[in-house]
Formats: C-alpha cells, structure tokens, sequence
C-alpha cells in the first residue's frame, strides 16, 4: 500500500470516522427494521426498499464529509505544506487521497448491504409475500450498479473539494449535484402529461436537456426492482450505456479535479 | 453592573417573547387541518427523498397505512380527496407497489371511489406483470361496480393467464359474469369479510367493517326489492314503496355516509362525486 493511500486512511481513522461509519450501519438496521412495520402486504420488499434508500443517501454526505477532511481541511491547517514537500508527487498524493475516501466508502457500502441483506432475510422468514425479494445474484447486481454511482458521486465531491473556498460548499454541492443526477430523468418522466405542475411539460423536458451533459443519469443506475420483486425484465436495455456514461464522467471529473490541483498554488 | 442589567434585558425579553407567542397562538387562525391533507406532487416528492422515487412511494403509503384509516376522509373532509390523491401520487412514484394498490382496492372502492381504484389496480397490473391479483381484483370492481362485462372479462382473463393453478376457476368466474348468473353481492360479501380476517392491522380492520356494514345494507334492500317483486309481481317504482308496504322497517344506514341509489329499478351503491371528474352513465 502506498504511503500516500495509508496516511489518508489514518487521517480518516483519527478523525474518528470508524465511530461514525458504525452508528449509520446501526441507524440502517433500524430503519430496516422499521420500516418492515409499516407493510401489511411485503415487509421483506419494503425493508429491502427503504434500507437501499438509507444507504444511498447517507454515501454522498460521507463522502462530501471525507473530501472535507482529506482535502479541505489539509488545506485550511496548511498541513499540505508538509505533505506535498519534495520529493512527493503531488499527483500520486491526490489520487490517493480520493482512493482512500473510496475505498472506506465502498467498505460501508459492502458492509450495509451484506447487513441489509441479513436483516431482510430475517423479515422475510416472518410473512410469506406473493412475491418475495430476491437476496441472491439479483441483490448483488443491484449493488454494483450502486457501485457505479458512488464512483461518480465520489468524483463530484473531490471535485468540488478542490474548487471549494470552505468545507460547507462542498457538502451542500455534492448533495446538490447527487439529488440532480438521481432525480432528474425521473422528475422530467413524471412531468411530461402533468399539466398541473408546470405549463408546458414537452418544452420544460427539451428545456431542461442540458443537464444530461453536466451530470450522467444516476437514477438508471438505480435498478433495485429487480431485487425488490425477483424479476430480471426491469432491466433496461440502456444500462451499458448510461454505466459507461457514468464511468467516463468519472474519469473526466477525477482528471479535471486532478489537474487544478496540479496547478494549485497552495503556500 | 452592566452584567446585572445585561441579565435583566435579557429575562424581560424572554419573558415577553413567550408571552407574545403564547398570546398569539391562542388568536383565531384558519385551522389548516380542517381543509384537506397536503399531498405533495410526484415529481416534487422525488426531488424531496433525495432524488429515490422508490423511497417517494414508500414515504407515501406508510402515510397511508399510518394515517388513512382514521376517519373515512373520502367524504368527512371538505376536499375529501387525501386518500385518492396520496394513492395517485404513489402510484406515479411506483406502480408496482403492492401496498398502496392493495389499499387503494380495500379502501377506495368499497368507498364511492372504484373508477379511481381501478385506474390504480391497471396500473399495478401493468408494473406487477406475474401478478395476478390487481388485475383479479380489477374485472371484479369492472363487474360489481360498473357491471362493465368486457373490461371484468379482460382483467379475469389476464388474472387467468398468470395465475396457471387457479386458471381455470377464475375463467369459469369470467364466463358467469358474461352470462349473468353470478350472485355477486353474497360473493362481494364474503370476499370483503375474508380481507378483513386477514388484516392484522385494527384500523384497516375495522375501516373494512364499515364496509361490510354498507354492503350488507345493500343486500337488505335487494333482498327486499325481490319479495316485494315477486308477492306482489310488479316492478317496483319507488323505494318509498318497500317501506309502505311493510317489506323493509327503514333504510339501512350506510357508515360511510355515502349511501344508496335507486338507478333503472336496480338498488346500486351510490358513488361518490368527485369535482372535475365525470362518470359515465
């Protein structure tokens, strides 16, 4: 492991985010579990459904949270001085940082699903569904189209961390641009034929293409009704697209965010 | 000193800003709650649950389950339409959300709103295509709600279709309502009471016996227009006339508060208006 890569770990450990990381796996257990009460029909399906949810909204605010600390902050203490000294490669080090916030991230992730999927099968043992989840191959694909999202959420935020003049910008950015890229092909769907909400739904939806070049559609990553309702047809056949779509935004967000900070003037 | 006069401001300030909202809480507002419960737009909900319409629907029927059964908020509230526009709403967000059209079914039908419930129960029948239990439920509605024989067929057939061990029980039920011999109260009446045996959750339970109550309701005055039919052969004309000649004591109540209609010599459960959509005749 890179010295790099193992510092950035430690300064995560020391800002004792290892605490933090185990009370949202706790807070997932029991809104799993909560939730779960609230189904007549399919405890098991809503369990899975709302757990998924807690896990995707709580991934961006810790990653935003990590870019806070690894990047930010390094800034605002001027402890960058020392670790971009001679003969460090500045480069090396920003990657590395970025690898360390993901790679903790996806061990949550990891983490909360396999928990996720414990809980569920528990819940499912109680009521027999007409339709049960499925917590085999099915899940797992769900998770890593997942995967996929919070590579390029995670390239957002260390973007913006690098452009942020304070930590708070780049938390509320990273949920900002996170809530765009899952909601927006999903909101401009729900539009087209509702007249009530705004005047003209066809001219809004062309109006608002654009956004389909600054961020990818995260929300067709979200592909959970597979799991949800043990059926494979809900996927859909522009997946490869938009995974590809998405893994390419992040490589040219990881390779902007990496270049300004190249050519950063930090003393 | 200045400490000392610092803490007085500061207590006095206090002490009247509690007083001010106190005094005006206690003012003469609009009550909000008396008009209607909010539902938010579908498309604004997603963007509200963090851009997860999945999580939308779910926070939406949870309310639903949660709150919904407290009253019979289809006719006790001035819009009165919380219950079918929260279903609307989720059913947008998700349409193969076995809660909320199994709800919207229980509660939405049997309560003036079936047009409504059926629009939900195609809906999940389009989403949920393995399932054939809302499009089952919608050739029922189609039939005892609308006596509409061709879409009843066309949701039983595509029941019949995905539900292979029961296939053709459900067909032989499909062919009777074409030929008309079905004694569709008895069984409406004992579908609803078998629902209500397998809910565990009190309030549904007991939403659904107000249902019972009205249907039952119905059955009597079926029940009465028959003898009286058949004792006295004529047709009868008015409902007035079961009372005059002693073949019902009063009108059975309806605990939803939306009661019956005499429509073409038939007793039918009446519907409930809703403003800005029309029925057919």
């Amino acid at each position: 492991m890179s010295s790099h890569l193992s510092l950035s770990l430690l300064v995560l450990y020391k800002a004792k985010f290892g605490k933090v990381l185990l009370a949202l796996l706790a807070s997932i257990a029991f809104i799993a579990v909560l939730s779960a009460q609230f189904s007549g029909r399919q405890p098991a399906t809503v369990s899975l459904d709302v757990g998924l949810s807690a896990i995707k909204i709580m991934i961006p605010i810790l990653f935003a949270l990590f870019c806070q600390e690894l990047i930010v902050k390094e800034s605002e203490r001027k402890s960058f001085l020392q670790s971009l000294a001679y003969p460090h490669d500045r480069i090396n080090f920003f990657i590395n940082r970025w690898l360390a916030g993901l790679l903790t991230v996806l061990v949550f992730y990891f983490s909360a699903a396999l928990l996720l999927l414990i809980i569920v099968y528990f819940i499912s043992l109680g009521y027999s569904q007409a339709t049960p989840v499925s917590l085999d191959g099915k899940y797992w694909v769900v998770i890593a189209f997942g995967a996929i999202d919070i590579l390029a959420v995670s390239t957002i935020a260390t973007l913006l961390a690098v452009v942020a003049q304070s930590p708070g910008f780049v938390l509320i950015g990273t949920i900002g641009l996170t809530i765009v890229g899952r909601s927006y092909s999903a909101v401009l769907q729900l539009l087209s034929g509702d007249n009530l909400v705004v005047d003209d739904p066809e001219q809004y939806s062309s109006g608002l293409g654009w956004v389909t070049y600054i961020i990818p559609d995260l929300g067709a990553l979200d592909i959970r009704q597979i799991a949800l309702y043990n059926d494979w047809s809900f996927l859909s056949s522009g997946l490869l697209h938009i995974s590809v779509t998405s893994v390419v935004f992040s490589v040219v967000a990881m390779s902007l965010a990496t270049l300004l900070f190249n050519n950063r003037s930090i003393a | 000193m200045k400490v000392v006069a610092l803490k007085l401001v500061l207590g006095i300030a206090i002490s009247m800003y509690v007083m001010l909202v106190a005094t005006s809480s206690q003012q003469g507002r609009e009550s909000v709650a008396a008009q209607d419960r909010i539902v938010v737009s579908a498309p604004l909900q997603v963007v509200l649950a963090f851009g997860d319409r999945f999580l939308a629907a779910n926070f939406e029927v949870i309310r639903l389950a949660a709150t919904g059964m407290e009253v019979n908020p289809l006719t006790e509230t001035i819009d009165g339409k919380y219950l079918l526009r929260a279903h609307q709403a989720a059913t947008r967000l998700n349409p193969c959300h076995e809660d909320n059209y199994y709800l919207a079914n229980a509660i939405l039908a049997w309560a003036g709103a079936d047009q409504e419930a059926n629009n939900i129960l195609w809906s999940a029948a389009q989403c949920r295509h393995w399932d054939f239990l809302p499009a089952f439920l919608y050739g029922f509605n189609q039939y005892f709600f609308n006596r509409n024989v061709i879409e009843a067929q066309r949701g039983l057939d595509l029941a019949a279709e995905r539900y292979e061990e029961n296939a053709q029980a459900i067909r032989r039920f499909s062919i009777m309502i074409a030929a008309e011999e079905l004694d569709d109260e008895a069984m409406a009446l004992a579908y609803l009471k078998d629902q209500q045996k397998q809910v565990s959750d009190p309030a549904l339970a007991e939403s659904l016996q107000d249902r019972v109550v009205r249907l039952e309701g119905l059955i009597q005055l079926r029940d009465a227009q028959k003898r009286y039919e058949i004792e006295l052969e004529e047709s009868l004309n008015s409902p007035q006339a079961l009372i005059d000649k002693g073949y019902l004591e009063a009108f059975p109540n309806d605990p939803l508060g939306i009661g019956y209609e005499f429509v073409d010599g038939q007793f039918k459960l009446r519907r409930l208006r809703i403003q800005g959509v029309e029925r057919p005749q």
